[in-house]
């Protein structure tokens, strides 16, 4: 049995994209157990709900489906100490014209403190930034030097600081989860269709804002 | 680095001018200042010279019945860079120019979505698109994390930037992950 942490945005693409069942088909198939903080469901479920417009509620109610199924486990881990200490160090780490830039929120931070705090080193995250200055701060830090159009300075002991307390997390997004879902026969039903589906799924989940480039995805359909 | 009463100038301006394209230049500047300063009102300003770029290029805005909005927004404009030291009324003033903005349309409404919601949601996936976090642009933008990423996810913003992990290894990291395998 695995652990594995979602943020919202891994949820939002995946609903958005019709394909929630296949976190149904892997905790079924390889027991994976889904979890969440309580930050998730408020981005996730509360605030679309709540919302005038009713364009994202079904959205929101796949995922509270999948929440009140189980699949989806919401944790109510205490982690508002070390939140606010990541947040301010997060935020601190890249400066431009000697102001430093903000990059991450309350609930992008409350995600790792929890993976922390838990000791789940596993993140399904289909949002970007977070997952740059996870991986790798350097890239992040030339594009925005690129989009910027200014120098940009690294404060290189926060940056150390959020890499060691990042040390061993690893993210994947959905569409890496889809192709695991693909290659366990998700996308049986669809008999002759099978590797088209997974391709389109592919699309679609990249379609409703997985960050996967084209290429990637390309790379991953030469592979089916 | 341009302050804001210069900012304003700038967005002033090109509306006089009736130069949209010099009024994307400007929300271009004014959306990377407010990137760097983190300051509400460039952000505010940022999505109003984004309606107003919209505004200056079309057409039938530049019909008579439009005239008295249009000098309504020049009004809010001009007070705008009078007051742009005084943060409080500057703000009040972002907001009479974003009602202005709405009144304008409203006369001829033509999407779902207003000229100020459609700026937000640009400027939202600007900033998601530059660096800054899908939940920070969602909260400084007031955007739904689900609209920002509907709009980015159809963008080409994810091939723009390398990737730090190789997808093999990423594929690697999700079998472990999702199978169980070492």
């Amino acid at each position: 049995m695995t652990y594995v942490l979602c943020d919202s945005s891994s949820l939002i693409s995946l609903t958005g994209a019709c394909l929630e069942g296949m976190l149904y088909f892997l905790h079924e198939k390889h027991k994976v157990r889904f979890m969440v903080p309580q930050s998730v469901v408020e981005e996730s479920v509360n605030r679309p709900l709540s919302m005038k417009s009713k364009i994202y509620s079904f959205s929101a109610l796949r995922i509270k489906d999948l929440i009140n199924d189980g699949v989806v486990e919401v944790t109510d881990v205490e982690v508002m100490e070390d939140t606010r200490r990541l947040l301010k160090e997060a935020n601190n780490i890249f400066f431009a014209r000697g102001k430093p830039i903000h990059l991450i929120d309350l609930g992008e931070t409350e995600m790792l403190a929890a993976a922390h705090e838990l000791q789940v080193p596993n993140l399904l995250m289909d949002e970007r930034t977070t997952r740059m200055l996870i991986e790798g701060p350097p890239l992040l830090r030339s594009h925005l030097e690129k989009e910027l159009h200014v120098n940009i300075m690294v404060n290189r002991p926060n940056l150390q600081k959020f890499a060691d307390y990042a040390k061993g997390m690893q993210v994947i997004r959905s569409c890496d989860a889809a192709v695991i879902a693909y290659e366990n026969g998700y996308f049986k039903s669809f008999q002759d269709m099978e590797k088209q589906a997974a391709e389109a799924a592919l699309y679609k989940i990249k379609f409703s804002g997985c960050s996967i480039s084209f290429n990637e995805i390309a790379e991953y359909v030469r592979g089916l | 680095m341009p302050s804001l009463t210069e900012l304003n100038k700038l967005v002033l301006n090109a509306f006089l001018n009736k130069n949209q394209k010099k009024m994307r230049k400007v929300n271009d500047i004014v959306l990377d200042e407010a990137t760097i300063e983190f300051s509400p009102e460039l952000y505010s300003l940022a999505v109003v010279s984004y309606a107003l770029s919209k505004i200056l290029s079309k057409p039938r805005y530049y019909q008579s019945q439009y005239r008295e909005g249009f000098k309504r927004i020049e009004q809010v404009l001009r007070h705008m860079l009078r007051v742009s030291r005084d943060r409080k009324k500057y703000r009040n003033a972002l907001d009479n120019l974003e009602e202005s903005i709405l009144n304008l349309e409203s006369a001829d409404r033509r999407y779902v979505k207003s000229l100020m919601d459609k700026g937000k949601l640009k400027m939202a996936a600007i900033l998601y698109a530059q660096g800054v976090s899908l939940g920070l642009a969602s909260e400084v933008t007031n955007i739904p994390q689900q609209e920002i990423m509907d709009y980015a996810g159809k963008t080409m913003m994810f091939d723009r930037m390398k990737e730090a992990v190789p997808l093999y290894m990423r594929k690697k990291m999700a079998k472990r992950m999702l199978e169980g395998e070492k």
